[in-house]
């Protein structure tokens, strides 16, 4: 109750408005609350009715048909491009080279950041020098990043003279394998590190001192106050940015196209090249958009099954 | 449990969404995604050209001769000319006729000739360029028209028949004390072995790498026809229908190549970046108009015919024609346009540029005239190596899914230091021959 109408109902005489039960009914009044509310929702809303779900609708239908662009025919398949996905041979490697690198690169990435920022996390003179020189890769363009990472993975390039100094031969980074995966998990892990370390130096920040002097008093160490008093309250941003991750993770697809073709053979694709592959290259548009719809499929249960587990892990989120 | 129910609600919505939209799309006997048009029959029609080369003279050529046909046209009341990467054409095309606004005109390569004619892609000109007074098809090389002509049917003109040409480092092979390829052309010695060799002997005196096929980078098999044709080699039969990338003329081209890489060392290895134009290298394969990159070269340099096998001296040949697309909006005038471009006076003013398989039009002097580095003399063995025993790329019907399927297996099998070049063709063959018809 507001001071205002707290003293209007002490004092008296004074006059006050008849019982008006019908426009003063919380039921009302929640009604015309959640109106605005819908109202100021609406715009964002039917823009993702447009642009969202109208445009997954037209892939899932595309999905369903086998399309030949060149001829401009288009012919209803059913679930024969699902069918298709599951017994492809090139599925095996092109799924689990997806998955490795959403695996490294969420629970890796998350690490990275999180260890980058409470190192950085610091009162030094010219700390904002090494802050500002994990970020700017991120600042810079994915296609000159990659670029550069070529140059240096080249046979012969300047990985292979630093390691020649120390008595390692050449290895062959760029043709296949998990040494190919391994240098692309830290290519890609290297490039986004510095907006996720941003993310956890603005969280670390603004945990209360009050708790971490409270927490000291107490007699916690630096782990303790680390693991009981800094995790959870960061705990948050640490499910926003592995969430984060994991979606991202899905989509690597410039490098492989600018690096190996998803090469030697099919060696280094993941799904969202293979999307561009069957939809750009080779002219199947209705396999691709099955393709597709299956990545959204993927990572809509990932991180639904990551958003249901925040429960247990996110500070708060259980009250 | 609200949440949930939410979620449930939203999936629930896409899943109707999706079901409504494809059940409204599919009517199982087909549909048409096409927006073809036979003509619009106005007055102002705008024809939309796409051409690869982003070139300012080339534009400008084009967009002369398009607003010179505009002046000639009842109906046609411009022509807009765009660049695109030939790496992209597929990605442009396909979006493009899938959107309903595919280009009028368009530059074609070869490869892709038979998969666009199969699909019903491209329009018939013949009876178009037949009423085209002065077009003179009898003036194109019948044998260079192959590629384009179904029957009696003409899917495209012929604007730029480039062969694969060398082009090498003279103060290299100086400096390496090894004779240069116009040397062992003199001494009657232009084979690959002779060149494979002397190719290693720079290698070794120098460091450098002896030899790098141009715009290759392990991706675009057609950059390997040079080894393929000199030893009576092709990637499938004359039908297409069964690979041949096993054969034993096959094996033994792919040996030197392999051999170059992987033992001799004289070629970079796949993921090494080296640059013949910038002077890194002693000699490459490329296409005519690659001398333009030799402009501002700070290096003597020659041209020859790639080297002679046991097939004799044959010279790969690219090839592009003009196409008017059927699923553009102005299929009548594009044609046309088509027909005007490749009519003699209009192909006279960008021959220079691109070759052309006009007779008439194929000389010395046409190809060195807008050329800043060419002369007749350097040129005259190039033409007449076209002329003699020109052999344009091979073609597939689904080119797109054989080429990328080939050069993919070529990477996993061929591409290898430790790799059986006999083993590795069969496993290429076994890896395109689903795909061959």
């Amino acid at each position: 109750m507001s001071l205002r109408s707290a003293t209007s109902a002490a004092v008296p005489g004074r006059r006050s408005r008849a019982p008006q039960p019908r426009s003063n009914s919380p039921r009302r009044r929640e009604l015309g609350r959640n109106a605005f509310g819908y109202a100021l929702l609406a715009p964002q809303t039917l823009g993702f009715l447009v642009v969202g779900i109208i445009a997954v609708g037209g892939v899932v239908q595309l999905s369903l048909t086998r399309v030949n662009v060149l001829a401009g025919t288009r012919e209803f398949v059913g679930l024969d491009n699902y069918t298709r996905l599951f017994s492809d041979p090139d599925m095996v490697v092109v799924l689990a080279n997806t998955f490795f690198f959403v695996f490294v690169l969420s629970i890796a990435g998350t690490i990275v950041a999180l260890a980058l920022a409470l190192l950085l996390n610091q009162q030094l003179p010219g700390i904002n020098f090494f802050r500002a020189a994990i970020f700017i890769p991120a600042l810079v363009t994915t296609v000159a990043w990659v670029l550069v990472w070529r140059f240096i993975l080249q046979p012969q390039g300047l990985l292979d003279s630093l390691l020649s100094v120390v008595g390692i031969g050449q290895l062959p980074w760029l043709r296949g394998g998990w040494l190919t995966l391994g240098a692309f998990a830290v290519i890609q892990l290297t490039k986004n590190v510095g907006i996720n370390m941003m993310i956890f130096l603005a969280a670390l920040q603004a945990v209360p001192s009050e708790l971490m002097d409270a927490a000291r008093v107490d007699g916690a160490g630096r782990w303790q106050r680390f693991r009981n008093v800094v995790l959870p309250q960061i705990s948050p941003a640490i499910l926003m940015v592995f969430m984060l991750m994991v979606s991202g993770s899905f989509r690597v697809f410039e490098l492989v196209l600018l690096i190996t073709n998803g090469g030697p053979g099919n060696q280094t694709s993941v799904l969202a090249f293979e999307i561009y592959r069957q939809a750009f290259r080779l002219n199947d548009v209705g396999y691709a958009a099955a393709l597709a719809v299956f990545l959204f499929a993927l990572v809509l249960a990932l991180t639904g099954i990551i958003w249901q587990l925040r429960r247990k892990l996110v500070f708060h989120e259980s009250e | 449990m609200r949440n949930r129910t939410r979620g449930a609600a939203v999936l629930a919505s896409i899943v109707a969404l999706s079901a409504a939209t494809a059940c409204s799309g599919s009517g199982g006997d087909g549909g048409d995604t096409g927006a073809g048009g036979e003509g619009s029959g106005a007055d102002d029609v705008d024809l939309r050209m796409t051409i690869w080369s982003a070139n300012p003279d080339h534009v400008a050529i084009f967009e002369e001769l398009g607003a010179e046909f505009a002046e000639s046209s009842p109906s046609v009341s411009g022509v807009s000319v765009e660049s695109f990467n030939l790496a992209e054409l597929n990605t442009l095309m396909t979006t493009q006729i899938q959107a309903g606004d595919a280009p009028d005109v368009s530059w074609l390569p070869v490869e892709s000739s038979l998969e666009y004619v199969r699909a019903g892609a491209l329009v018939d000109l013949s009876e178009t360029l037949e009423a085209t007074e002065g077009f003179d098809l009898p003036d194109f090389i019948p044998s260079l028209m192959e590629r384009w002509t179904d029957g009696d049917a003409i899917y495209g003109v012929p604007f730029s028949t480039g062969p694969l040409v060398m082009y090498f480092n003279k103060d290299l092979y100086a400096e390496a004390g090894v004779k240069n390829p116009e040397e062992l052309i003199a001494e009657g010695n232009w084979t690959w072995e002779a060149f494979q060799e002397a190719s290693k002997e720079v290698s070794d005196a120098l460091g450098n790498r002896g030899y790098v096929l141009n715009d290759f980078d392990f991706q675009n098999w057609t950059r390997l026809l040079p080894f393929m044709n000199a030893y009576g080699a092709s990637p499938w039969n004359d039908d297409a229908s069964t690979c041949t990338m096993n054969s034993p003329e096959m094996v033994e081209a792919m040996t030197v190549f392999h051999d170059m890489t992987f033992a001799d060392g004289s070629m970079p290895v796949p993921g090494q970046q080296v640059d013949f134009w910038g002077g890194q290298v002693a000699a490459t394969s490329a296409f005519l108009g690659g001398s333009a990159s030799l402009q501002d070269a700070d290096f003597e340099w020659g041209l020859v015919p790639t080297p002679a096998g046991p097939a004799g001296a044959v010279v790969a040949t690219g090839q592009a024609s003009i196409v008017a697309l059927a699923a553009g909006n102005n299929t009548s005038e594009a044609a046309e346009f088509v027909a005007f471009l490749g009519s003699k006076d209009p192909m006279a003013e960008y021959s220079g540029f691109f070759p052309p398989i006009r007779e008439s039009l194929l000389t010395p002097e046409t190809l060195s005239e807008s050329s800043p580095v060419l002369t007749p003399e350097l040129v005259q063995p190039v033409i007449d190596g076209v002329k003699e025993n020109g052999q344009v790329f091979p073609v597939a019907e689904n080119d797109a899914a054989v080429a990328d399927a080939l050069n993919s297996a070529l990477d996993e099998f061929l591409y290898q230091p430790d790799a059986d070049v006999a083993d590795a063709m069969d496993s290429v063959c076994a890896a395109i021959d689903p795909l061959l018809q």
